[in-house]
Formats: structure tokens, C-alpha cells, sequence
């Protein structure tokens, strides 16, 4: 990792120099006006009355706005059902009711003491046990079986219950939900948001605003973190900032303070899974079910896809005979759950892996023999509960490498003569494999964008749909089309991700942005190279004029893109540099 | 009597008026002067996203460089010093090896933490000319960061080549500014407005009158505490009447075993003499909160302070410590057993002012064995923090001395127990009656913390690891 050839993120030296801009790096306009909202203080209740008119005593408030200031009121990428403000009802606490609008960043805390919001509270859902009593299901709940469970668990020697339960998780990106609208000749706007799917930002604005959403440009240079967290979620604090932007026509910024970004965002759904595995007395599983159950929070959001992918990795790695996976994804009064990294998988692979650990220590054996023993294999033991025929199974080599790698015998020997000695402390060691699914399970989804744009002088701007967070996906890019070009890494610009470039994307996701976004920016770079390649031929070969596209499409082979230098295989004592041909 | 305040940042002098001089550092940069590489992710202390370096005079006519959290740092405390933030790295615009190391060995993904991360390094430095990899781990704990798993930022720090890491000093040696933050760190300073003041005295006659004239004024050292409350909006009091200026009061020293701490001295401080002295309670101050806020927050403050999970109240409290207390009508002195009375509540009255404390060295032959559990090691207050103070000969307990934090509404011994203990048995039968008993006297609450029932297996759990320990060490 030391060496020269190592690549850096291509941010880095803007990072470590602090030069690296996030959205609330932007300098304040003069006439920007800073934007929060006064959220529900009640899980559930129905709204009585709201009462704005003390605003009118700070004269730094320039506009507050409720749900009736909205063309458009309902959003929701799967199950459209969540309104932007409160109108009726509030459905968990902190959901927005009135949004705030003032000159003075400091004037705002005040100005939300001042608005008085008389609810009804009425009793909530907040567990899962209690949705379930209510019925409180999204979709009618999800099934995948196979084989016979029934018969497989009479035939079990052994049959064990149990119960897996996870609980919710902080995003805690440490850049918090920030957004910026700026107002463009009077009926336009220009977003700069910290998301991970512009396309929405820029859909869902239009749509709440009654106007085209050629209207709209949502440009993100780079976020301070997501984790699934700004997939969805980021949408309403933009969808405020440009509210404010569009009916004041003056600059608009919402920065969530970490204490309320934390409360009134999604969290990772919690999950309470139970399962019923037989096995026989080696512990090969015969029969395998499990019944998951989601909490979604106040409305549906992703909730049903990371119910959906949390029930295809029930399996995890392991060959399931007679299987049944049952799933409901609930409503509750909690914030709206949301995608967080692995979106549901860990509860699928959680609650299999947990079952394993019972019929080891049931056994008296190492979890890992168990592991072993299930794992998927050949024929006829390839093929998933979901039909998909398991190829390319490299799971038992990879398996006996790493015991081998990592000494996992010796060091089990180790910690077990540790543990018998030792008062205070245990330790432990576990080998677990993994089987994840990249890339959307919607599988329009799964498509790319990219805008290569090559200048006169060889340095060459890349745009796509994948939002750079952290996880290198620039870098990727930026190494995939230096290589097409054969130039230097240096001469590759990856440019703020933006809808006016890069349009109806799917969101920064599924661990499949780079592959996706990455290749469209390859196909475009090869189309580019391939005209160029067509101007080379002529250079190289005397041929002037009009090129003759049909007639030279196999002659372009002949030329070589190579250490930033461009020459025909037949003569290559003549190169040029890239920007000589370019010019 | 000076009404502005006078810092410097990057090596640029500042002038603060008026209400501006209660903003937080980092706001400031941000929004006024633009300087957004120092970034506010918490807004806590807790974070480490906001540090900068701050250059403070010393007797050499020189300045010390310390890590500081801007975002709990009232520009009023920078009155006299000169802020380093991470625009301040670079000379001749090329990034300095601290930077380089980080930008090449994967030490930063989003970035967002990255500027703090780079400080906390750049603070490491100043201290260490070669710091081991315990001295980065253990000066990176004020620094959380979401994305790296911290493995990318140890390798950097590890990378950089020692030799080439140059001082602050040699990026600020500016000999104009050095003197005049010099000559005036030690003015007598007041900003007042309508409803906001801060007040720097120079004497504790001034001192005092100023705090019986003000009642409700609240006293301030490193307002780490007094930071959050108001950036979370707990409370909205900007009257300051601060204890920096006073002279002589940032000593700490030992006299006939006697151990003395003085109001200005900070827990670095305090750990830096322990570490030498008392090594139970030098190793112990190691988990108290990071570099960052050690620097800032005093010993004296956090009693002041009386959270029932401090992590210094309970070894004062078996120490039987002893508050001295000054004020318009008077001095006297305080058990600090007698000190607290309910939930945040102290025998200090709204004229009185804590001037230093003081307690006894342990005997060289007593065991002082202190414990905290918490969710984050360093950063987080302490779910149970626990003290004991055991004398024996050969297996009878001569003295025992004990009390937990975070189970009561104050630091709490437990007397009971106490006398239980004394002349008995060190046995495990003994140690199991004593928790029954301690378990009886402690009422923890369920908060995000710990649940009660957990507060409590955590009680019964360190009174047997007391005994296992001890056991294992004769
Ligand atoms: S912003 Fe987190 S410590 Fe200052
Ligand atoms: S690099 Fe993202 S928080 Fe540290």
C-alpha cells in the first residue's frame, strides 16, 4: 500500500487541505434566508390547529408555509403515502408541519418556539408486536417456499425455535441533511443537495411545486457520508429549501442540526425474526423457517424492498431443501425506516446464522463444521429457495483457504485454554461466509449514466449518475476512462453529479454505482475513442477529407492508444500526442 | 479594563465586539471568515470534526499549541491566542507531511472528517517529536469517523516520516503577533451588552465582587459544558464571569502528601501530575474525554459541575477531598461528601466561588482501584463509574472505602458498606454481602445509558471484579 502505485481518492488532497466543498461550505448570499421546520412533539394524534400568527413579531422571519402551500403533498418512490408537512394527522415525532424561512440563522430557534401546534395525541404503534395486533401491514405479506417443511421437520432428529431480533441504527452520516436552493430567472431552480439520488430530489420538487421537472436541476459535487441514509431521506429538507427559494425567489438553506436530523430521520429497520430449523445429528439442515418481521416506521419508503432483500438472503450461503420465508413489513409511529448499508440482508443472514449457532452448541460442535456442511455446493444442492441457479460456487475453497490463512484451528485451540484460565475477560472467534446480492432487485434500476467530454488540450470531464460519498466511485471511474485513452489519471476531471447531465438516474446504491455508472462511462469513452481512431487513420494514412465512416470501421483497430500517445500499429515510428490529435 | 477581544487566526488578527464574542469558534470561521475546512458534525465536543490548534503565550514569550473542539469554544476564550486551523497547514501552498500521509494512505473517504483528523495528528506532533502508535490512538480518540473504520487514518499517522513534520511554530513564527498576544493575554477583560456579559478579572478581591453583584452569572474555565448547553439550546444564559486571568491558580502540587489542584488547572493537567504522583489516578484520567476537551475542562469545573457520572467524583469522594471555597462573606472548607445535595444540586452558594481542592495521597500500601464503563471508552460520560479504597493486612481489611457514579443523583459512598467491610475477611462471601447491600442504598434509573437492571449487574459485577482483581494481585 506504500508505494508510488498506489491511487489515491481523488479527492484526497482537497480533503486533507480542508478545500474539499460539501454544501454548507457555499458562502451565504446577502439575501439567503435559512430554512428549519417545527415537527410533531407526538408519535400519533390528529392536528387541532396551527398557529403561526407570533411569527409576525420577529422581523428577521420572512415566511413560514404549511401543507396547504403545496401543489402536490404525497410522495414515495414505491408506495406513494408520505406527505412533505402534516395536514391532518402527524404519524411520528418530528414530522414536519410548518416550514420556517428567516435572514438570521440564529433568529430561527426562536421563531419555532413561536409556533403553537394544538394535537390530539392518540395512542401510537410503536413496536412490532403491537402492528402486528392492528394488522398494520404495507403489502400483503410476502412468501417463498420450496419443498416439503412440514414433512422435512417430522422427519428432523432435531428441531430447534428461536427468535432473532435486531434493533434500529443511526445513520449518523457526519455530514447532516443539508440543501441549498437557488432561484434561476424567476421560474427555475438550481438544487445543491447532500443526496444520493438526485433524480428524485429534482422529481419530487417539481411534483410539489406544480412545475416541469425541467425546472428543476439538483447538482451534487460530493456527500459527507450517506449509508443508505440520503437515498430517500434527503428528498424533504430539499423539497423545503426549494419551497422557500421558489415563492420568495430569494436563496434558501436548511442545514439539519445533529439532534434533529437524528430524530425525525429513518433509521435501519428493526426486525424481529422468528425460526424454526430441524437437522439432523450431524447438522445437516432438512428444514428450514422463518418468519420476518419489519418495522417500517410512519410510512413506506423502502420498507417493502428491504423486506424483500432481507428474505432472499435468509439463506445466506447455505443449501435450504425444504424452506419457507415469510415476510411483513409494519407500520408504525416511528420516523420512517429506510435503506442502511446491506439494506435487510443482515437480517436474513443474522437470523440463519444464529439458528446455525443453536445446533452447534445443541451439538457440542464448532459452528463452523455446521457452516461448512451446509454450505452450498454442486448440483443438486445449487439452487436458491428464489429459483436462481447458484454458478461460479467458490464458497468451500474460499472457506478451507481462509481456515488455512488464518490459522483458525490454532487459534481456536488458543482462545479456548484463554478462556478456561481467564476471571475477567472472554474471547471468542468466528469464520462466517457471506452470500450478498449486488445491484437492485427492481431491475430497471439497474442502469447507468455518464457524460464524457473531452477538451482540445487532452484532459477529459467525466459526469455521471453515481454520487461520489466516500466510497471511491470517482476514483473508479476516473482510472476506467484514463484507461481508454491510455492518458494519465491526472487528465481525468470527475465533475458534480447533476440532472441536467445526468437525468432519471436511479439512486447512489446497492453497491453496484460504480459497475453501472462506471461502464456507461466506458461505452462512452469508447465511442469517442473509436471517432478519434477514424481521424487518426487518416493522419497516419495521407487520406484527407471527408472520412468515410462505413469503409474505415475496421481500419480504426490499427490504431494504438498507448502511455498517452496515439500511432498506427503499421507505422509506429509516427505518434502523436492525444491533444496533437485532438487538434 | 479591555472591552474588545483580540485573537489571531492563521497568523491574521481579529478584533470581536459585542454580541459576536459568545458565537462558537467554528460558526464563526464558517460563516464569517469562510474558512469551512473545519467542520461541525456534533456540535458537542464529541466529535472532533471542529478541531484547530490553538496557540496559547507561554513565559518564553513563546505559544503552545493545543487541540481544542471549536465548536464548544466561545470566542471569548480567545482573547490573547492565536486559532491554527487546517487552511493554516500549508506553507508556500504545498501540503505538509501530516497532509500528504493522510491523502495517500487512505485516511480519508468522504472527507468530512478529515480536516479534525489532521489536526488531532498535527497536535500529536507538537507534543511528541516521535510519537508511538499508542500516542496517535490514544490522540485520535477525540476523533470519530464514520466511514474509514480508522484503520486508513492509523496507517497515515504511522507513515509519516517524523523528521520531516515541522512545528507550528514554523509555519507561525510571527514575532509581532507572538508579543503582542504576549503582553495581552493577562488584561483585565469585560464585554458587556443588554443581556450577555463576559468578565476576566485580574484579582480574586475583583472576582468576587463581581460575582455578588451578578448571582445568576455563571462561572466559566473551559466552557466545555456551558458549549453544548448552549449550541443544544438547553440554556440560553450568556453571563460569564471567568477565572482565567486570576494569577497564580493554574498550579496544581503536593506538600506533606497533601495534594492541591487549583481552579485554572485543566485535566490534562491533573492527569500529566497523577501520571507521576498517584499512577491509580494518572492511568485512570486517561479515559476521561480526549485531548481535545482535557485541555480545556478543569478538575475544579467538574466538581463544580456535580454530574452524577463524573468520572473524577467518585476517587475524590473516597479521598475524602476537601473543597475549599471562597466568597465575599468569607472562606471555609468542605467535605466534598457534604458538598452535593440532590441531582446537580451543591452546598456552593450563589456568591461562592471554588478556589481549589485538595486531598490526602493515598498510602503507599492502599489499593485505589477505580473503574468506568461506558459505551464509548474515552468520550462518553460513564453508565457506572465506580471507587474503592482498600487497606489490608495480610487478608483483613483495615480500611474500605467506596462509591459508585451514575447510580443516584449524586456521587454517593456507601457507608453501610463501609462499616460492614472494616476488620473483616477479604472474602468473596464477605464481597457478596456487600453488594446486597450496596444494590439496597443505590437507586440507578433506566436511561439511554443502561437500563436499571443492567446499572445494577454492572454494580455486582465491579464489586467482583474488586475481589478477583486484588485477588490476583495479592
Ligand atoms: S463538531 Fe463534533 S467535536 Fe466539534
Ligand atoms: S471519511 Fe467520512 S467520516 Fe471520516
Amino acid at each position: 500500500m506504500n508505494n508510488d502505485t498506489t491511487i489515491m481518492q481523488n479527492s484526497a488532497y482537497a480533503h486533507v487541505s480542508g478545500e474539499a466543498i460539501f454544501v454548507d461550505d457555499r458562502p451565504v448570499l446577502p439575501n439567503e434566508l435559512f430554512v428549519d421546520f417545527v415537527g410533531s412533539t407526538v408519535a400519533l394524534g390528529n392536528i387541532r390547529k396551527i398557529d403561526t400568527s407570533k411569527l409576525s413579531a420577529l422581523s428577521d422571519v420572512v415566511a413560514c408555509y404549511t401543507a396547504k402551500d403545496l401543489s402536490h403533498n404525497l410522495f414515495g418512490g414505491i408506495i406513494c403515502d408520505a406527505p412533505l408537512l402534516a395536514e391532518k394527522q402527524v404519524t411520528y415525532i418530528g414530522m414536519p408541519i410548518v416550514v420556517i424561512a428567516a435572514s438570521d440563522r440564529q433568529v430561527l430557534r426562536a421563531a419555532k418556539e413561536l409556533v403553537k401546534i394544538d394535537i390530539e395525541e392518540l395512542p401510537p404503534i410503536l413496536s412490532i408486536e403491537d402492528a402486528i395486533k392492528n394488522n398494520a401491514l404495507y403489502i400483503p405479506p410476502r412468501k417463498i417456499e420450496r419443498g416439503n417443511v412440514e414433512t422435512a421437520f417430522q422427519q428432523s432428529q432435531h428441531v430447534i425455535e428461536g427468535v432473532f431480533q435486531c434493533n434500529g441504527q443511526e445513520h449518523y452520516y457526519f455530514e447532516t441533511q443539508t440543501a441549498i436552493a437557488y432561484p434561476i430567472d424567476g421560474d427555475c431552480l438550481e438544487i445543491h443537495a447532500s443526496t444520493q439520488h438526485p433524480s428524485e430530489v429534482q422529481h419530487d420538487i417539481a411534483a410539489m411545486l406544480g412545475i416541469k421537472q425541467g425546472q428543476v436541476v439538483c447538482v451534487v459535487k460530493r456527500i459527507g457520508g450517506g449509508f443508505g441514509g440520503k437515498e430517500t431521506q434527503n428528498a424533504p429538507f430539499a423539497q423545503m429549501v426549494a419551497l422557500v427559494a421558489y415563492k420568495t425567489k430569494r436563496p434558501a438553506r436548511i442545514v439539519l442540526d445533529r439532534d434533529n436530523d437524528i430524530l425525525c430521520t429513518g433509521k435501519r429497520h428493526p426486525f424481529t425474526n422468528h425460526y424454526k430449523v430441524g437437522f439432523t445429528s450431524e447438522g445437516r439442515i432438512l428444514a428450514y423457517e422463518v418468519d420476518l418481521k419489519a418495522n417500517g416506521g410512519a410510512y413506506a419508503d423502502l420498507s417493502t424492498a428491504v423486506l424483500e432483500r432481507a428474505m432472499l438472503h435468509a439463506d445466506n450461503a447455505y443449501f435450504l431443501e425444504n424452506v419457507r420465508i415469510t415476510g411483513r413489513a409494519l407500520r408504525t409511529n416511528l420516523a420512517p425506516n429506510t435503506a442502511f448499508r446491506a439494506f435487510g440482508a443482515p437480517k436474513g443472514v443474522g437470523t440463519i446464522e444464529q439458528a446455525i449457532e443453536d445446533i452447534a452448541i445443541f451439538l457440542h460442535q464448532d459452528p463452523l463444521v455446521i457452516r461448512q456442511l451446509n454450505l452450498y455446493g454442486p448440483s443438486p444442492r445449487n439452487i436458491t429457495p428464489y429459483s436462481q441457479t447458484f454458478c461460479n460456487n467458490l464458497l468451500p475453497e474460499i472457506i478451507a483457504r481462509t481456515i488455512e490463512l488464518s490459522q483458525y484451528q490454532n487459534r481456536r485451540s488458543a482462545i479456548e485454554h484463554f478462556n478456561k484460565n481467564s476471571r475477567l475477560h472472554l474471547r471468542g472467534i468466528s469464520l462466517v461466509p457471506i452470500k450478498f446480492g449486488i445491484s437492485f432487485t427492481n431491475r430497471t434500476l439497474n442502469q447507468g449514466s455518464a457524460l464524457v467530454n473531452v477538451h482540445l488540450d487532452g484532459s477529459i470531464q467525466v459526469s455521471t449518475g453515481a454520487v461520489e460519498m466516500g466510497q471511491g466511485v470517482n476514483t473508479r471511474i476516473a482510472q476506467a476512462v484514463a484507461g481508454v485513452f491510455s492518458v494519465p489519471l491526472a487528465n481525468i476531471m470527475l465533475m458534480p453529479t447533476s440532472t441536467e447531465k445526468n437525468h432519471n438516474t436511479s439512486p447512489t446504491a446497492a453497491s453496484a454505482s460504480a459497475d453501472l455508472n462506471g461502464n456507461a462511462a466506458l461505452l462512452a469513452a469508447q465511442r469517442i475513442r473509436e471517432r478519434l481512431a477514424h481521424c487518426a487513420v487518416a493522419i497516419f494514412t495521407g487520406e484527407s477529407g471527408e472520412i468515410d465512416l462505413v469503409n474505415k470501421v475496421r481500419e480504426i483497430d490499427t490504431i494504438i492508444f498507448e502511455g498517452g500517445r496515439v500511432f498506427h500499429r503499421h507505422h509506429p515510428e509516427n505518434t502523436l500526442t492525444f491533444s496533437e490529435l485532438l487538434n | 479594563m479591555r472591552e474588545v477581544i483580540i485573537f489571531y487566526v492563521n497568523g491574521e488578527r481579529n478584533e470581536i465586539k459585542g454580541n459576536d464574542a459568545f458565537l462558537m469558534l467554528a460558526e464563526w470561521l464558517r460563516k464569517k471568515r469562510l474558512l469551512t475546512g473545519t467542520k461541525v458534525v456534533c456540535a458537542e465536543g464529541d466529535c472532533g470534526a471542529c478541531t484547530v490548534m490553538l496557540g496559547i503565550p507561554i513565559a518564553s514569550g513563546q505559544l503552545k499549541y493545543e487541540p481544542r473542539n471549536s465548536c464548544i469554544l466561545p470566542l471569548f476564550n480567545l482573547d490573547g491566542k492565536h486559532v491554527v486551523t487546517v487552511e493554516g497547514l500549508k506553507k508556500n501552498n504545498e501540503l505538509n507531511p501530516i497532509q500528504l500521509s493522510v491523502a495517500r494512505h487512505g485516511g480519508a473517504q468522504c472527507g468530512y472528517c478529515t480536516p479534525g483528523i489532521v489536526m488531532a495528528i498535527t497536535a500529536i506532533f507538537e507534543q511528541h517529536a516521535r510519537p508511538t502508535e499508542e500516542q496517535f490512538r490514544s490522540g485520535l480518540t477525540g476523533n470519530l469517523c464514520r466511514c474509514t473504520g480508522y484503520d486508513g487514518i492509523l496507517r497515515a499517522a504511522l507513515a509519516i516520516d517524523a523528521g520531516q513534520v515541522n512545528k507550528l511554530d514554523y509555519y507561525w513564527n510571527i514575532p509581532a503577533m507572538k508579543s503582542e498576544l504576549a503582553k495581552i493575554s493577562l488584561d483585565p477583560l469585560a464585554i458587556k451588552n443588554d443581556n450577555t456579559f463576559i468578565y476576566m478579572p485580574t484579582s480574586w478581591e475583583n472576582l468576587l465582587q463581581t460575582k455578588a453583584d451578578h448571582n445568576q452569572a455563571v462561572m466559566v474555565a473551559g466552557a466545555t459544558d456551558i458549549g453544548v448547553s448552549l449550541n443544544k439550546g438547553y440554556s440560553q444564559n450568556r453571563k460569564f464571569i471567568s477565572l482565567a486571568r486570576i494569577p497564580n491558580i493554574d498550579t496544581i502540587g503536593i506538600n506533606d502528601d497533601v495534594v492541591e489542584v487549583c481552579a485554572n488547572v485543566s485535566l490534562s493537567q491533573f492527569e500529566t501530575f497523577c501520571v507521576q504522583h498517584i499512577p491509580s489516578i494518572g492511568k485512570f484520567m486517561k479515559f476521561f474525554a480526549a485531548a481535545q476537551i482535557k485541555n480545556s475542562a478543569t478538575l475544579v469545573g467538574n466538581i463544580a459541575n456535580a454530574s452524577p457520572s463524573s468520572d473524577t467524583l467518585p476517587f475524590l469522594s473516597v479521598l475524602d477531598a476537601d473543597i475549599e471555597i471562597v466568597g465575599i462573606n468569607g472562606n471555609r472548607r468542605l467535605n466534598i461528601n457534604h458538598y452535593f445535595l440532590d441531582y446537580k444540586k451543591t452546598a456552593l452558594k450563589a456568591d461562592e466561588i471554588i478556589s481549589k481542592v485538595s486531598f490526602a495521597k493515598p498510602k503507599s500500601d492502599a489499593h485505589l482501584i477505580l473503574y468506568k464503563v461506558s459505551r464509548r471508552m474515552y468520550m462518553n460520560i460513564a453508565t457506572v463509574s465506580a471507587a474503592f479504597l482498600v487497606e489490608k493486612q495480610k487478608n483483613m481489611i483495615t480500611n474500605f472505602k467506596v462509591a459508585f457514579g451514575g447510580v443516584a443523583a449524586f456521587v454517593k459512598r456507601l457507608p453501610a458498606v463501609e462499616k460492614f467491610m472494616q476488620g473483616k475477611e477479604f472474602s468473596i462471601a464477605n464481597i457478596e454481602h456487600a453488594t446486597k447491600c450496596a444494590l439496597q442504598t443505590y437507586t440507578p434509573l433506566s436511561d439511554v445509558r443502561g437500563s436499571k437492571q443492567y446499572r445494577e449487574m454492572l454494580i455486582t459485577n465491579l464489586f467482583k471484579k474488586l475481589y478477583i482483581e486484588m485477588e490476583a494481585n495479592g
